[in-house]
């Protein structure tokens, strides 16, 4: 298997490792706030799954005509940036929804890419080796 | 082990930052990536059908069924 692939598997274990972190620093930020209703955690992971929804007629073909790897960048810049604003004591429902447009950014390139670096024969283990480094990084986060 | 969750219990602040400077570790070494653009094929006919035809392609074998099945339990329990 190309040599390439590996800067991926990290990139893509730090990213799935600090979207989940996020995700229980949130919750953890709203267990600790007394003013916070019993909605806010379903509404915060709503915040984040919207984005999804809403940009995925469009992060695709981001991502088919732009270099991949510079759309990886954006999209882990955009999740740093919604952490930033949690940082900053911004709304957490608006800055975990950056977070997610970032995640909804980040992940039609990170399997887009694939092919360009494995090739269509090593395509199905390149896959694996993606989907296992995101699930390690989420039992590991 | 829930690392991430550990940390937040700690130290929300500290969690935070680390996430950001988890998340620039990643912009970084995404950096060593090629920077290329290769023309994606064009499908002939119906998008939704050509879609279909190939989700299909999936289930046409026991283990691209196991797998499938597999990571839509695990996707699901994480939702859930």
């Amino acid at each position: 298997m190309n040599k390439q692939i590996y800067p991926l598997l990290i990139a893509q274990f730090l990213s799935a490792f600090a979207d989940n972190a996020i995700l229980f620093t949130v919750i953890a930020m709203v267990m600790q706030s007394t003013q916070l209703a019993s909605w806010y955690v379903p509404a915060l992971q709503s915040s984040f799954l919207v984005a999804f929804v809403v940009l995925a007629p469009w992060v695709g073909g981001f991502a088919d005509n732009h270099p991949k790897s510079r759309v990886l960048i954006i999209g882990n810049l955009i999740k740093a940036a919604g952490a930033g604003l949690l940082l900053c004591n911004v709304e957490p429902l608006i800055a975990y929804c950056v977070v997610g447009v970032g995640a909804a950014i980040y992940s039609p390139a990170k399997y887009g890419i694939l092919p360009e670096l494995a090739g269509h024969e090593f395509l199905v283990k390149a896959n694996s080796w993606i989907e296992g480094s995101t699930i390690l990084a989420i039992l590991l986060a | 082990m829930m690392v991430g969750a550990k940390v937040a219990d700690y130290s929300i602040v500290l969690a935070l930052t680390g996430s950001i400077i988890i998340f620039m570790a990643s912009a970084v070494i995404s950096m060593a990536l090629p920077v290329r653009i290769l023309k994606h094929q064009t499908v002939p006919g119906s998008t939704i059908i050509a879609f279909g035809r190939e989700i299909g392609a999936f289930f046409s074998t026991p283990r691209s069924r196991f797998a499938i099945l597999g990571g839509s339990l695990f996707w699901a329990a994480a939702a859930t």
